[in-house]
């Protein structure tokens, strides 16, 4: 598969603090890559550096660009809608649109319109004056009508209420992807992107902590409630990690066959919020 | 031809950062002066209605305006100077539009956090900042011009309505007929865009100081350089910062000799102001304005955030 985006050795420090480490990645066409990692932990950064908003050291190429020398370049081939609301208040919606239009050479003005009749923003108020879920929705509409490989969403549903965010993803997923694209999401709501990612990168102190496929992710990690009678045989059988609340026991395991494990008791699949604690909390 | 040039339908990036900015500021761009513009009709209403009795050294208006039957050439003078003063309140706020919106131009994107979805889109940094000069220097003098203009038809229809009601006089002969309307028009553009150049470099700095500033660009606009006076003439008894911006303005001084309105082709003087550029200083200050406009640009590059 092509890679879209490849680095080596991606280091960046603010002063005394190395916020990215040696950071190796590549992200392959048709990918939904979730970043993942607590706050501070280098995500937005390994993401501005992407994007050609900040400065590094190592090796960064993107759709065979440099960003930091090339971004007004890149810009026309990836898009990315940022953790805050970046849109200014003082621009109306249909300024937005044409602004949009008159900048982006592969942006669609039928397509962006066609989405905000979807919803209801109205066309000559101001950004200031629409609802935090009406500017995210704009945002959306304007990004999705651009013919980009690339999608980076840092943060994209951070202050949205439950609605938006099931609707965003669900938007996310019928009108804009297909398998030319490429998506990046980073994010600490774990849950709520864990259905569409197609890769998994965990992030920690400027260190990449685990990159793998959710396929493998799967095929790798589970969980075992056992029966209480067999604790100690489920035990004996070395568990990645043992988790007891509420008076259960729990066993992660690694790399362990299912048909053995089920022997014990119930097995499910690991969620990635759960292999992410068991990741982190790292013993 | 107006909704031709504020509408994009096709891809056109310096239209559309152009416009951007336009939409931005479009307070100190266009509404400043249509107030002004109106504020200065409203009130000349109200005295071409009260103000007949206004005595002015001594004088009423209407004597004046009779004496300056019998002035004979100088009459010329009187009335086109009368008519470039005229919109001279305008012109200062055009001053303070440009001051406030090379303040803001590289501050609020970032203050706002907008700066992050402009360098979502494939324009480059450059244009960006060369646009936001532009709009500056250009766009704001150039949308303000027409409303001097209005004002000055405006000022001359007054006088030329005093006129006709008022004296046994013609209004043409008195005031339409002397008014020099190519010196009107030249002075309207001419003294504002070399006083511009001329401040280039503090235009500059404004807004280079609007691209690194982290709160109130106003405040560290102005306090930096009276620090910068203060600390040399404490310590080293010298003067070269407040001399350099004093050379900004000293040429208007040394080039209104040909300018007066009195004597000589009032043209003529209008366009001896372009001599001006032939002066080493001159050129000296566009070197340092663009020195800070690079800057400008690469700190835009670097710093996306504040």
């Amino acid at each position: 598969m092509t890679n879209y985006i490849s680095a080596k050795n991606l280091s960046k420090s603010f002063g005394k603090f190395d916020a990215l480490r040696g950071v190796d990645i590549s992200i392959k066409k048709g990918q939904i890559v979730g970043l993942i990692g607590s706050n501070g932990a280098g995500k937005t950064t390994l993401i501005n550096a992407i994007l050609g908003l900040s400065s590094y050291e190592g090796e960064l190429d993107v759709l065979g660009l440099d960003p930091q020398s090339q971004r007004d370049q890149l810009m026309k081939e990836v898009c990315f809608i940022s953790d805050v609301a970046t849109l200014p208040s003082w621009i109306k919606v249909n300024e937005a649109v044409q602004y949009v239009e008159g900048v982006h050479p592969n942006f669609n003005r039928s397509r962006a319109i066609s989405f905000l009749n979807q919803t209801s923003i109205p066309m000559d108020k101001k950004v200031g004056k629409l609802s935090k879920g009406m500017v995210v929705q704009l945002h959306l509409a304007l990004i999705m009508a651009i013919d980009a490989k690339i999608l980076v969403l840092d943060e994209p549903t951070l202050g949205l209420d439950i609605l938006y965010r099931k609707k965003f993803y669900d938007q996310l997923l019928e009108d804009y992807f297909d398998e030319e694209r490429t998506i990046v999401i980073t994010t600490h709501q774990v849950d709520e992107v864990e259905n569409i990612l197609t890769d998994v990168i965990f992030i920690r102190d400027g260190e990449i902590m685990y990159d793998a496929s959710m396929e493998e992710t799967l095929a790798t990690w589970k969980t075992l409630e056992p029966n209480p009678d067999r604790i100690d045989e489920a035990r004996a059988l070395g568990p990645y990690r043992e988790i007891s609340s509420l008076g259960r026991t729990s066993f992660i395991f690694k790399g362990s066959d299912k048909a053995t494990l089920q022997e014990f008791g119930e097995v499910r699949r690991l969620s990635l919020s759960d292999l992410f604690v068991t990741l982190m909390t790292g013993e | 031809m107006f909704s031709a040039l504020t509408t994009i339908n096709e891809y056109n990036p310096i239209k559309a950062l152009f416009l951007k900015e336009f939409w931005d500021n479009r307070r100190a761009i266009l509404v400043t002066p249509m107030v002004i513009t109106g504020l200065f009709i409203f009130f000349g209403l109200i005295a071409m209605v009260t103000g007949n009795g206004m005595m002015i050294d001594g004088a009423s208006l209407n004597d004046h305006i009779s004496n300056a039957q019998d002035l004979g050439g100088e009459q010329s003078y009187i009335m086109t100077g009368v008519l470039m003063f005229s919109p001279m309140i305008l012109i200062i706020s055009i001053g303070f539009s440009m001051v406030f919106t090379a303040l803001s131009v590289l501050y609020d994107e970032r203050k706002n956090k907008s700066i992050l979805f402009w360098k979502s889109m494939p324009v480059s940094d450059t244009q960006e900042v060369l646009v936001k000069l532009a709009t500056v220097i250009v766009v704001t003098p150039l949308v303000a011009i027409p409303f001097a203009f209005i004002i000055q038809i405006f000022t001359a229809l007054t006088m030329g309505t005093m006129v006709a009601i008022n004296t046994d006089f013609s209004a043409w002969d008195v005031v339409f007929s002397n008014i020099d309307y190519l010196a009107i028009i030249a002075n309207d553009f001419i003294p504002i865009f070399v006083f511009i150049l001329w401040t280039l470099p503090i235009i500059a700095w404004f807004m280079f100081v609007s691209s690194f500033s982290r709160r109130s660009p106003f405040l560290l606009a102005f306090i930096v350089p009276a620090l910068i006076v203060a600390a040399e003439a404490i310590f080293f008894n010298s003067s070269i910062l407040i001399r350099a911006i004093a050379s900004r303005f000293s040429y208007l001084g040394r080039y209104s000799d040909r300018y007066e309105i009195e004597d000589g082709n009032i043209l003529e003087g209008i366009f001896s102001l372009l001599g001006s550029f032939g002066e080493p200083s001159f050129w000296y200050g566009v070197v340092i304005a663009g020195l800070m406009i690079v800057g400008c640009i690469q700190l835009r590059k670097r710093n996306s955030i504040t």
